[in-house]
């Protein structure tokens, strides 16, 4: 389908636009099925996943505070209580930010283990820290802090609620080049490992530092799912790229046990 | 949390400089994904904007031309219309489209958020049309957009300050009607982000919008209790605080019906259920009512010199205003203006005349803001700009109101005595009353008025003579008929006027009024009338000409000059299809055209057909419920439309207040009243067998919805 889609390629830069054309028309559509989730993508599926796990998603709350007038602190003190008015804000906001279609949500949804993040989890500045480990690159503050909300579910739930949904093949996947726009950031997976691995921020020094991560559609959140809030002030600290990436690859080599995997730069 | 840390200004990414070197491309490829702004390519567009452009000082050249180029990309694609492309890359146009409105907010681009204000009715049109077109809610974008901005816009430059405030409390109301449940938030934040006023607490108008909302949609207690909390959390105020506001809320006219679950819930809620309102201490900053003594006593002194009582009048309904801000009650602003107004016109000598007119004019347009569904306003408006000299303007306000009130026949009967005061317009008004006895048949009062210009009209004197018989024929008891046959049989001759009339006033001439009425106009407000009204008199001229080569060809010129200017007026579209005959039905909806397709859809008369647009435009239902009970007797559509019709009327949109009122009218002309709808096949045959019921559907489909008329 991607060739398909592609048509003449001349160049480069001719290549990234028509991948950027196929992302933006066939996976972050909500008028379809994503082809993330899609027969044809069925080579990604990790196959079956115990219902019980626990995933998280760091989420940026920016766009949901601001279209619903609440400001962070506010929205922080009512997660921190259980009053009814303070539960009937948590939930105004989540509401609003499932249904409203002026409120963007991505169709597709990378997720992580919470059992291997749980070092991250325990300090202070657990934003910066997911963040970090994520790869998360775009929650960059440079432009003024980042309020995040650290959402948790269990892999049931995506089961239940795609249940509802028709057309999709399967409900998780691991990521591949053509679930995003091409980015730098991005570091494919081999096939033998049935998940992605983020390139996290930092230079990994092992396959210990690598977190599977894998795709499934847009959930809708209730109140039990924002765990945390948090803000991201603090800037990604400066990092070697080459080295970043070439020690991803080594790790990814020694995950998956081939070391011909990809190139280094 | 602070905004742009204290490091700001950052060093700005190299792709800014890419942008600076062409604005348009490089927003253009910031909106379709393929700007290399490395390490945000995952970032949501808006946020990636605001990453880059952030980070810049506020006056930053960069930041200067994103304004720019943002408002430029989004008049293209407005003069574009409906994307003509396949499913994915339509959906992904529209993002970008969604996208390119959220930057506007998200960074505050004064320039943008002035001009997607003040042209309200010109975006509106095209986010109300996208949205029919199916695929991303662009329409709530820009609302939410409006939202977030409206304090920026107003501090940017001369608007009126509360100008959205009528749109904020329609979208309440219409939000789980015909605007997805969702859109009660954005009327909420709307009411929540007004500009502040002076002595009024903030959280007045939003509790007004939430209050309207229970009242037209009646929720569910549990649903009104979440939305009341949610809200209430946010503004501190201490108990007895909330019992006054509440109370006072609950005492506003417009709320009245509100369910009385939701009544005794709300006050119960705040406590106000125990303690009687008479108790409640009246807040300081609450002010009083205008005083009626000095209303009275101002029209009293109507007939003095205009200077004497001008600063009075001003002083009047500058306090009425300032009611209408603090407590959103603007029923003493729009009577006050309305009968100081019409008073004005009705006293004075000649000399004063086009003053008097001016001032008129500036009290209608006043309660206009507040109350653009009244009627009265409208016919003030109209006569303050004969008054004042400006006839063709005063003509298109005539016929914007025909078009906004089909249902009422003293708007046309209205506009054609202001016709029939120009000899030159004498056809023109005569056409008027005929089309308007045929779409009224019951109404003397037009008949009459018809009877009086051909009694004036040198050499059709025996018409009026045989109509005023008719008219006594069938009621002998009509005083201003026989009163006018008398005059008429003793004349020794009707007084010719100072010229006779001159022939049709037909398309060739109409296009030289528009020639002058295109003019640019820097008052969105005027525009917008000017522009409906223009359109109506063209719809009427369509229908008086019909079938006259020249006349469609003037015709089809006339609205290429309109939908040049606003390419996505539903009701100009619905016009060309009536000049070039409507494209098939498939074709209209996916543009999102809906008058052209429900036109097109009655014309032909196919079940299939109306239910293609009804899929298309679910709502209103009672607009295809009438359809269907016209033209194919569907006894289910007729059950639900006389239970509509048997229901008391609470916050409808216009098209379907409209439509309520012209059935009415139908079935007093039956003589049957209101009994006729207990009893369906009666009911069924009644609709079926009166002609008008399809005009009065297409009517009322085309009469606009939105009515603010200029933000």
């Amino acid at each position: 389908m991607f060739e398909a889609h592609l048509g003449p390629i001349t160049d480069h830069e001719s290549l990234r636009r028509r991948a950027i054309d196929y992302f933006q028309e066939y996976v972050r559509t909500n008028a379809a099925v994503p082809h993330t989730f899609a027969a044809l993508n069925s080579a990604a599926d990790p196959g079956p996943i115990s219902p019980e796990q626990k995933l998280l998603r760091l989420e940026s709350l920016a766009e949901p505070l601001s279209k619903t007038g609440v400001s962070f602190n506010d929205f922080a003190d009512a997660h921190s209580k259980s009053d009814p008015a303070s539960r009937a804000l948590v939930d105004h906001v989540l509401d609003q930010w499932n249904h409203r279609p002026d409120i963007r949500r991505n169709p597709v949804s990378f997720a992580a283990f919470k059992e291997q993040l749980l070092d991250e989890l325990s300090e202070p500045d657990w934003p910066e820290k997911l963040r970090d480990r994520l790869g998360l690159a775009h929650f960059d503050c440079v432009a003024g802090d980042i309020p995040v909300g650290l959402m948790e579910y269990e892999v049931g739930e995506v089961e239940r609620q795609a249940e509802s949904t028709t057309g999709l093949h399967h409900r998780f996947c691991a990521p591949t080049s053509l679930d995003g726009a091409p980015y730098a950031q991005f570091a494919p997976t081999p096939i033998q490992l049935p998940f992605g691995c983020p390139m996290a921020l930092y230079v990994v020094q092992s396959d210990d530092d690598l977190v599977a991560e894998l795709l499934h559609p847009r959930l809708m959140y209730v109140r039990s799912h924002l765990k945390r809030v948090g803000v991201i002030s603090n800037r990604v600290a400066p990092a070697d790229f080459i080295a970043l990436r070439n020690n991803h690859l080594w790790a990814l080599r020694l995950a998956s046990m081939r070391d011909e995997f990809g190139a280094e730069v | 949390m602070a905004l742009a840390g204290s490091d700001l200004p950052q060093r700005q990414h190299p792709w800014i400089d890419t942008f600076l070197e062409n604005p348009a491309e490089g927003l253009a490829d910031l909106l379709s994904g393929y700007a290399r702004i490395e390490p945000y390519v995952s970032a949501e567009r808006p946020d990636a904007a605001r990453m880059l452009f952030g980070r810049l000082a506020t006056h930053h050249e960069a930041r200067t031309a994103l304004d720019d180029a943002v408002l430029i990309w989004l008049n293209d694609r407005r003069l574009e219309g409906v994307p003509a492309l396949a499913a994915g890359a339509f959906e992904r146009k529209l993002r970008e489209i969604m996208d390119a409105f959220r930057i506007v907010s998200l960074l505050e681009l004064p320039n943008a958020a002035v001009a997607l204000r003040k042209h309200y009715v010109l975006w509106k049109s095209w986010v109300d049309r996208l949205a029919g077109a199916k695929g991303p809610d662009v329409r709530s974008e820009y609302l939410s957009t409006l939202a977030l901005t409206q304090r920026l816009a107003g501090a940017q430059a001369k608007l009126n300050r509360l100008g959205l405030e009528p749109c904020w409390i329609s979208i309440c109301e219409q939000a789980g009607g015909s605007l997805p449940a969702s859109y009660l938030h954005i009327g909420l934040l709307g009411l929540r982000f007004l500009p502040e006023r002076q002595d009024m607490p903030n959280d007045r108008p939003w509790m007004i919008g939430l209050a309207r909302w229970a009242t037209v949609r009646r929720p569910r207690t549990d649903d009104f209790a979440r939305q009341w909390l949610a809200l209430k959390r946010l503004y501190p105020r201490t108990p007895a605080q909330w019992r006054i506001v509440v109370t006072e809320t609950l005492k506003q006219r417009s709320v009245s019906g509100i369910p009385i679950a939701l009544d005794a819930y709300w006050r119960g809620e705040v406590g106000a259920a125990d303690q009687p309102t008479v108790n409640a201490r009246t807040p300081k900053r609450t002010i009083p009512p205008p005083s009626l003594d000095a209303i009275q006593h101002i029209l009293a002194r109507a007939a003095e010199p205009l200077r004497k009582i001008s600063p009075e009048i001003r002083r009047i309904i500058a306090e009425a205003a300032r009611y209408a801000e603090v407590t959103g009650e603007s029923h003493y602003l729009v009577r006050t203006a309305c009968n100081v107004g019409m008073r004005l016109l009705e006293s004075g000598p000649q000399s004063e005349r086009a003053g008097r007119g001016k001032l008129a004019i500036e009290l209608a347009r006043q309660s206009l803001l507040w109350q653009p569904e009244d009627v009265l306003i409208w016919a003030l408006w109209r006569d303050g700009l004969e008054a004042e000299g400006e006839l063709e303007v005063a003509e298109l306000v005539g016929w914007e109101a025909v078009r906004r009130f089909p249902e009422d026949p003293q708007r046309r009967n209205q506009l054609a005595l202001l016709l029939s005061k120009t000899p030159a317009r004498w056809d023109d008004a005569e056409a008027l009353l005929r089309e308007t006895i045929k779409r009224f048949p019951g109404n003397v009062v037009t008949q009459n008025q018809l009877a009086q210009l051909l009694a004036r009209w040198p050499g059709r004197e025996h018409q009026a003579k045989t109509l005023l018989q008719d008219i006594l024929h069938a009621d002998p008891d009509d005083e201003v008929a026989r009163k006018q046959l008398d005059r008429l049989e003793h004349a020794h001759a009707a007084s010719a006027p100072s010229g006779a009339p001159r022939p049709s006033h037909g398309l060739a001439e109409a296009l030289a009024d528009l020639a002058e009425a295109h003019k640019p106009l820097d008052d969105p407000f005027l525009r917008t009338i000017l522009s409906g009204g223009r359109m109506r008199r063209l719809a009427a001229r369509i229908a008086w000409n019909k079938g006259t080569a020249n006349g469609a060809h003037a015709a089809q010129a006339e609205i290429r000059s309109i939908l040049e200017e606003n390419p996505n007026s539903d009701y100009a579209r619905y016009l060309q299809s009536e000049i070039q005959g409507a494209p098939a039905i498939e074709a209209t909806l996916s543009l999102g055209d809906f008058g052209a397709a429900l036109v097109a859809a009655i014309r032909q008369r196919d079940p299939k057909a109306l239910n293609a647009v009804e899929d298309a435009f679910p709502d209103p239902s009672q607009l295809f419920d009438m359809a269907r009970v016209a033209l194919f007797k569907d006894v289910a559509a007729a059950q639900r439309a006389a239970a509509w019709l048997s229901a008391r009327s609470v916050g409808e949109m216009r098209p379907i207040v409209a439509l309520r009122k012209f059935i009415n009218i139908r079935l007093d002309q039956a003589d049957r009243e209101m009994t006729l709808i207990d009893d369906i096949d009666a009911f069924i045959e009644m609709v079926a067998a009166n002609d008008n019921v399809e005009l009065d559907l297409i009517e009322a489909a085309l009469a606009p919805w939105d009515l603010v008329l200029a933000a």
